[in-house]
C-alpha cells in the first residue's frame, strides 16, 4: 500500500499525493498531520480532482460535457504544534475518485501531512 | 446475445468454467438475420480461445446517465470482433459503487423490460429508474456474472449508465473479459453434439 510523506510548502498551497488511477478509487487508509513545526494554526483540505465524462441530465436531457471538479472530501484544523491522525476507521467511507491532492490555507515548511492509501 | 447468472444456491460435484472453452460446441438458433453471413441455424466447435482483459470507467455526476456503446462504431469501445469466425463472449462485472447499468439493442430498444405497457427502464423516472437494471452487486467485478455474445457485425449494444442520487459524483468503473472463440464450422453435427451446444439466442428472442 502506497504512502507518502510531505511538507505542504508548495507556492501554489496545492501538493499532490497520488494521480489518478483509471480503474480504481484510491482509498485514504490514514492520515497524519504533524503541525508541531508550523507557524500556526493550518487548515488541511484533502481534495479530489477528476475529469467527469460527457453525460446527460437523465431528468431533464440535458447533455453536459466533460469536465475538471474539484471536491474537497475532508477539512482538518490542526493547532500550532499539534497533531491530527486519522485512522483507517475513521476513514472507511472516503473515497477519492480522481487525483488526491493536499490544501493548507497558508504554505509552510513546518506542516508535514502522511497519508497512506489503497485502491479500490 | 446476454444472459445474467443467478448466484447458484448450492455446489454439488464437479463444476463447469464460466466461460466457453476449447472443444465446446455453440449453436446459433434460426432467428439470427441473414444479415450476419454463415451463423443462422448452424453449429460450431470452439477451436481455441483467449482470455483478453479490460477496464473502462467513467466519473459522472448524481442524476446523469451515459450511453457506452459496445460495438466498433465510432465512439464505441469496440468490444465487438471484426472475423467472421471469431465469437466474443464477454462477462462483464461492477466494481462497487452507487451506479447502475441497463442494456439496449439496438439503441433506444430495451433488452429487459415488463410486458405492461410503460413498464419500461427509464432514469428519468423516480418508479422505473431501477427497472431492468443491473447494481454492482448482481456482477461483481471479481465474479462476473454478466455474459454478452458478439459476432461481426451484430447491431450496437448500448450500455446506460446511470449514476443514483445520494451522492455528488460515482465513479463506474467496468471490468470486462473478452473470451475470444475461434469458431470451427460442424457442417453435419451429431445429435450428441448438438444436445451438448450452447445456444446462442438472437437479441429478438430476449423480447416478447
Amino acid at each position: 500500500m502506497p504512502s507518502l510523506a510531505q511538507a505542504l510548502d508548495a507556492v501554489g498551497l496545492v501538493t499532490i499525493f497520488a494521480a489518478e488511477k483509471q480503474s480504481a478509487k484510491i482509498i485514504p487508509t490514514q492520515i497524519i498531520v504533524d503541525n508541531e513545526a508550523g507557524l500556526a494554526q493550518r487548515v488541511i483540505t484533502i481534495q479530489d480532482v477528476f475529469t467527469t465524462a460527457a453525460s446527460i441530465i437523465a431528468a431533464t436531457g440535458v447533455a453536459v460535457a466533460a469536465a475538471v471538479t474539484t471536491a474537497n472530501r475532508l477539512i482538518i484544523t490542526v493547532d500550532n504544534a499539534g497533531w491530527a491522525t486519522i485512522a483507517a476507521e475513521a476513514l472507511k467511507e472516503l473515497e477519492i475518485l480522481g487525483q488526491l491532492q493536499v490544501v493548507i490555507d497558508v504554505a509552510d515548511v513546518g506542516t508535514i501531512v502522511t497519508i497512506s492509501w489503497g485502491f479500490e | 446475445m446476454i444472459e445474467f447468472l443467478p448466484t447458484p444456491e448450492a455446489t454439488v460435484g464437479a463444476t463447469l468454467p464460466k466461460l466457453l472453452q476449447k472443444g465446446f460446441f455453440v449453436k446459433f438458433s434460426n432467428e439470427w438475420p441473414d444479415t450476419i453471413p454463415n451463423l443462422k441455424d448452424k453449429c460450431f466447435r470452439i477451436a481455441r480461445v483467449n482470455e483478453v482483459n479490460h477496464d473502462i470507467s467513467y466519473i459522472l455526476p448524481s442524476g446523469n446517465y451515459r450511453d457506452v456503446d459496445l460495438s466498433n462504431q465510432v465512439g464505441g469501445v469496440n468490444l465487438y470482433p471484426e472475423n467472421t469466425r471469431s465469437l466474443f463472449e464477454v462477462a462483464l462485472g461492477f466494481k462497487p459503487g452507487n451506479y447502475q447499468a441497463q442494456f439496449y439493442i439496438p439503441a433506444g430498444e430495451f433488452v429487459n423490460r415488463l410486458e405492461q405497457s410503460g413498464m419500461v427502464p427509464n432514469v428519468a423516472s423516480a418508479t422505473l429508474k431501477y427497472l431492468g437494471a443491473f447494481k454492482p452487486e448482481d456482477s461483481p467485478y471479481e465474479d462476473k456474472r454478466i455474459l454478452l455474445y458478439f459476432v461481426k457485425d451484430l447491431e450496437p449494444m448500448i450500455l446506460r449508465t446511470f449514476v443514483d442520487t445520494g451522492c455528488d459524483f460515482e465513479k463506474c468503473v467496468f471490468g470486462i473479459t473478452v473470451n475470444k472463440c475461434y469458431l470451427q464450422e460442424l457442417k453435419t453435427p451429431t445429435s450428441e453434439q448438438l444436445a451438448r451446444a450452447k445456444e446462442i439466442l438472437y437479441y429478438t428472442e430476449l423480447r416478447w
